[in-house]
């Protein structure tokens, strides 16, 4: 038996065993589990089946879409800006730290009660750190993901066996291909970065690697250098996976028989998506310009977006017409918001924010992931 | 594997079908999906989405097999491309199937190498497509998939090797 007859007599004996618990069919598709008779029953079961994998797929695609909302006001529109995590909002946040709007809806409604910040609320830095930009065209645009982590030492060199090597900045890079690129390579300081395509070739993905500026470690984020090729745009930034429990405000309200909840903090639009697949149905809906994720939970809905880059809003009720509210929810003065919490008493807690305790995890070698 | 047109109305005799085409493809289907390295858990998902999309132009198709098995490496190949995404955001748990040890280690080095060559191996090594359905399942041209077989092949080999 020559070598290739070997190699592949053993792969079709791994593949066999590897499959040899697979079961039989279900006794009917279970999308036509319904009397033979009854077709119109049959293509209503069609038609929401479709419509409930419609759904599985729209919650498996929006990590994409989320992360890529734009942003609404202020935030950079061009590839050619810097893109740091800067202080929002008329306080300075010292480094590392970050305020987050002052949200409330317009006058009308009953304030309840809060739970709120004194002041800035410390950056997720135990996650990763996100910035998508994408394309202007209307099928299959390019997309480029950047991703930043604190890893150890050598997080990425098992990348070397099965991958391209390319100098970025001095340092090599691993390119993977499957079939779309990505591009790994870890700074001084122990910063993974990773550049994640869709629709480029590999000399662009290689040539916006060369723009990028990480961030030290103890900040996360990068910066570039210049614009990005295939006219990509900057589409939204953040962190995912982070600490991020204590740092927001909630601010309760009502109005006639709506009972509803602004929910503001600082991290990625990633964040989103753990709600999108457990709700019962989730949409792309535009508030005022802003893209913004619709979710429904039996009696409650709730609405999701980027307020500003790194800044996530949560608007959540039963018994309102949400989107009508967000349309009113605006960015107020210290005095306005001082006078709103006061107004509530000994109903608005507050809290005074303090650095994550947590350890970051830190990848190790050949545990980071990325790729396949 | 054509699609003679875009959309017909399933009647109860098309439903019927569509039960028996089920019957008949749903393992090989489960099979393929695993075997396209896409997990335990996740595989029969696959599998169901892809009778989905099956079903949407069964009247339409003149060999719905072909197109379900076409879907289905397509949709391994997304499954694929969000794992690489989700795996920074979710502690993956993934149940790995009981093979022996020999097994394993093939089948790690099969996970190791980029989609299409895995896929090439796959198809034409456990699955016995043809170069020329194995070209329009990926896109490319017969003479990529004799390339692409032939390195997927070649690392297969030096990997193994002793």
């Amino acid at each position: 038996m020559t070598d290739l007859d070997q190699t592949t007599h053993r792969l079709r004996a791994a593949l066999d065993e590897l499959v040899a618990d697979v079961p039989a069919a279900p006794p009917h598709p279970p999308l036509l589990a319904h009397p033979v008779s009854d077709i119109s029953s049959r293509h209503w079961s069609w038609q929401r089946s479709v419509a409930l994998v419609s759904i599985a797929i729209a919650a498996a695609v929006v990590v994409a879409a989320v992360v890529s909302f734009g942003p609404r006001s202020t935030s950079p529109t061009s590839a050619t800006k810097k893109h740091p995590v800067t202080p929002i909002g008329v306080r300075a946040a010292p480094p590392g730290w970050i305020n987050l709007p002052l949200l409330l809806p317009s006058a009308g409604v009953v304030f309840d009660n809060a739970t709120v910040a004194t002041g800035p609320v410390p950056v997720p830095s135990t996650g990763t750190y996100e910035q998508v930009y994408e394309g202007t065209a209307t099928t299959n645009p390019p997309w480029l993901l950047i991703t930043t982590v604190r890893a150890q030492p050598g997080a990425v060199s098992d990348y070397a066996t099965n991958s391209q090597t390319v100098a970025i900045n001095g340092t090599t890079a691993y390119m993977t291909n499957f079939s779309d690129h990505q591009l790994l390579w870890q700074t001084a300081d122990g910063v993974v970065v990773s550049l994640e395509s869709t629709q480029m070739i590999a000399s662009d993905v290689e040539a916006a690697a060369q723009l990028v500026e990480p961030h030290p470690a103890t900040q996360l984020g990068v910066d570039l250098s210049g614009a990005l090729p295939d006219g990509l745009t900057f589409g939204g930034e953040g962190f995912a996976n982070g600490n991020t429990g204590q740092n927001q405000d909630s601010v309760f309200f009502h109005q006639g028989n709506c009972h509803a909840y602004t929910q503001v903090w600082a991290a990625s639009a990633a964040d989103f998506a753990p709600l999108a697949i457990v709700s019962d149905t989730t949409q792309i809906v535009s508030i005022g310009g802003t893209r913004a994720l619709s979710v429904h939970f039996g009696s409650t809905s709730a609405l999701l977006w980027n307020e500003e880059p790194g800044i996530d809003v949560r608007l959540q009720g039963s018994g309102c017409d949400l989107p009508s509210i967000a349309a009113t929810l605006k960015v107020v003065d210290p005095a306005t918001w001082n006078a709103a919490m006061s107004s509530l008493g000994a109903q608005a807690k507050t809290y005074t924010p303090h650095p994550p305790t947590t350890s970051p995890i830190l990848p190790g070698p050949g545990t980071f992931g990325l790729a396949h | 594997m054509g699609v003679q047109q875009e959309q017909s109305p399933v009647t109860v005799a098309d439903a019927d079908l569509f039960a028996a085409f089920y019957q008949a493809e749903y393992s090989s289907a489960v099979r393929l999906t695993r075997a396209l390295g896409v997990s335990t858990a996740a595989s029969e998902d696959v599998v169901q989405e892809a009778f989905v999309r099956v079903h949407e132009r069964f009247c339409a198709l003149d060999n719905p097999g072909g197109y379900l098995r076409t879907v289905i490496v397509n949709l391994c190949r997304d499954w694929h491309r969000r794992q690489g995404r989700e795996r920074r955001h979710l502690a993956a748990v993934v149940l790995v199937p009981p093979v022996s040890l020999g097994a394993r280690e093939l089948l790690d080095v099969l996970a190791r190498l980029p989609y299409r060559w895995r896929t090439v191996l796959v198809l034409r090594y456990w699955a016995d497509w043809s170069e020329r359905e194995i070209a329009t399942a990926l896109g490319c041209r017969p003479g990529t998939v004799k390339t692409l077989a032939a390195r997927g092949l070649g690392r297969l080999r030096k990997e193994l090797s002793p």
